[in-house]
């Protein structure tokens, strides 16, 4: 995508042309001067000639100098309230900008747009595929004078005209508009409208409404110039807003996916094994060998107390991740200290650094910090593990280093049914940006580094 | 043309009549000499000015007899 491309505003005309005047007026100026002087009025040279004259030159210097001058004036007064709409338009879209949940950024759009242009009233009506308006969120009346006025409208009068043709609408009085048609009776007087549209690149569609200018009896071109201007920041805002929402609703979805994902890989998994061991029981009882049965149901006991530790730990987790506003730090130390309690292996957990991540990438840290602790728990017999996350240069590294007996990646599976804790902690990593490393040696441990990069500081 | 005006109609309509006289006032010999001329060079200030609505000394000084807009834009 280009960069935007600012352009230096140019010399207007109306300046450039005043410069060659001034010039060539004063040209002209001394020219018609000593031809009036000396070949039309040669009285003039004589001393009441002269005062004359420099009367006549005081007055044409004051008109000259009192044109340029005001000209000077009304281009000053132009840039000082294009510079007062242009800051008006700053403060405006940066509160816009500093939300993010979508009902929110509606609401503030039709505030500020009603700040922006000294505006009574605000509507922002939200148009859904059947080209209806979906939703009114208003600005300037109370809850109570909104609920009196009764149903949203459906858009068969003025408001159906930017609705249906998406023009831009400014009327210094729209009862004598013969669109004007189908107001409630508790509706509030209004003459003065403003109205243009929200062109959004996402699926967002609306319209901004704007009524009674105050302190005038109608709003001006400067006014819907600057709710143009303001509507097309709103947009940007408008479509992170849906984009944020997309990004929860699958921040859900894939949060989703993985406990099925989970539930399929290990209870699923687990509860077939037991099906097949348990098959092999009654086949042994049956066959008269109790010593075997009995080794089965040892082998059953075990694998059930695998998936009931497996099962814990992820209500742990899912409970300790569950609480919207808390930092990762804090969320790690609760579940670091949980965990240890329930397993009798010391967790030393250390964090350093500015640790900025946004929510989705905090909760796939704290997953993977989780599963790798799982595996801790499962299979390395350790007594103590340090989990280490320290921010710097912009990446964020995990680190957990157990004490346990370690094994040797190159070789499969030691489990007896299928284990994907690893492969889903390297998607979790690999989804960030970032890469997982697992080292490990038969009695040296098992170290698994993470580095996933951080969320980029916002501009201020 | 609202935006370039610094004189209320009084003063315009006063302006107007002042040169309308001034200028017969030397044009018609009413005032000799120097000062008749003088009279017919200059009553062209008043007039223009009245005409047009907008005087050059006002601007300079800041003046305007005009009545001002009621409200400027609220923020």
């Amino acid at each position: 995508m280009a960069e935007p491309q600012f352009e230096r505003p140019r010399e207007g005309p109306t300046l450039a042309r005043l410069k060659w005047i001034a010039v060539l007026a004063a040209f002209g100026f001394i020219i018609l001067l000593e031809y009036v002087r000396h070949i039309l009025f040669p009285f003039l040279l004589t001393w009441q000639g002269r005062l004359l004259m420099d009367g006549s030159i005081f007055t044409g210097a004051i008109f000259f100098f009192g044109a340029v001058f005001h000209l000077i004036e009304r281009m000053q007064e132009r840039l000082e309230r294009q510079n007062s709409e242009l800051i008006g338009l700053h403060v405006a879209a940066l509160d816009v900008y500093r939300e993010l949940a979508l009902e929110t950024v509606l609401q503030k759009v039709v505030d500020q747009a009603r700040i922006l242009v000294g505006a009574r009233y605000g509507a922002l009506s939200v148009i859904n595929d059947e080209n209806h308006i979906e939703s009114f969120v208003t600005s300037g009346i109370s809850a109570e004078e909104r609920a009196r006025i009764g149903p949203p409208p459906v858009g068969h009068g003025l408001l159906g005209v930017v609705l249906h043709h998406g023009h831009r609408l400014r009327l210094p009085d729209l009862t004598s508009d013969p669109h004007s048609v189908g107001f409630p009776p508790n509706h509030p007087p209004m003459r003065s409208l403003l109205a243009v549209p929200i062109l959004c690149s996402g699926p967002f569609r609306g319209n901004l409404y704007l009524a009674e200018k105050s302190g005038r009896s109608a709003f001006t071109a400067d006014d819907e110039e600057s709710l143009v201007r303001f509507a097309t920041k709103a947009a940007i805002a408008i479509d992170h807003a849906y984009l944020h929402r997309r990004l929860n609703d699958l921040a859900v979805s894939e949060e989703r996916l993985r406990i099925a994902h989970e539930m399929h890989d290990g209870l699923a998994q687990v509860l077939a094994y037991v099906n097949t061991k348990a098959q092999a029981v009654r086949e042994l009882i049956r066959a008269g060998r109790p010593d075997d049965a009995t080794r089965q149901l040892d082998q059953l006991a075990a694998a059930a107390r695998e998936v009931y530790g497996d099962v814990r730990e992820s209500i742990i987790g899912l409970r300790s991740a569950a609480v919207p506003g808390r930092a990762l730090a804090e969320v790690l130390q609760d579940y670091a200290q949980t965990w240890e309690h329930q397993n009798g292996i010391a967790c030393r957990l250390q964090c350093g650094g500015e640790i900025r991540l946004d929510a989705g990438a905090e909760l796939q840290v704290t997953r993977i910090v989780q599963e790798a602790l799982a595996n801790v728990r499962k299979h390395a017999k350790a007594k103590a593990v340090d989990v280490e996350i320290a921010a710097t240069d912009g990446i964020i590294r995990i680190a957990v280093q157990d004490d346990g007996v370690g094994f040797n990646p190159a070789e499969p599976s030691r489990s007896e049914f299928p284990r994907f804790g690893l492969a889903t902690m390297r998607e979790r990593a690999e989804s960030m940006g970032g890469w997982l490393r697992l080292e490990s040696t038969p009695g040296e441990g098992t170290h698994i580094l993470v580095e996933v990069p951080a969320q980029k500081p916002k501009d201020s | 043309m609202a935006g370039f005006t610094n004189l209320a109609p009084w003063d315009r309509g006063l302006r107007v009549v002042v040169g309308a006289a001034m200028l017969v006032a030397g044009w018609t010999g009413l005032i000799p000499g120097i000062w008749g001329i003088a009279l017919w060079v200059f009553a062209w200030v008043p007039l223009v000015t009245g005409l047009f609505g907008w005087c050059p000394f006002y601007a300079l000084l800041g003046i305007s007899t005009r009545p001002q807009p009621s409200a400027p834009r609220d923020r």
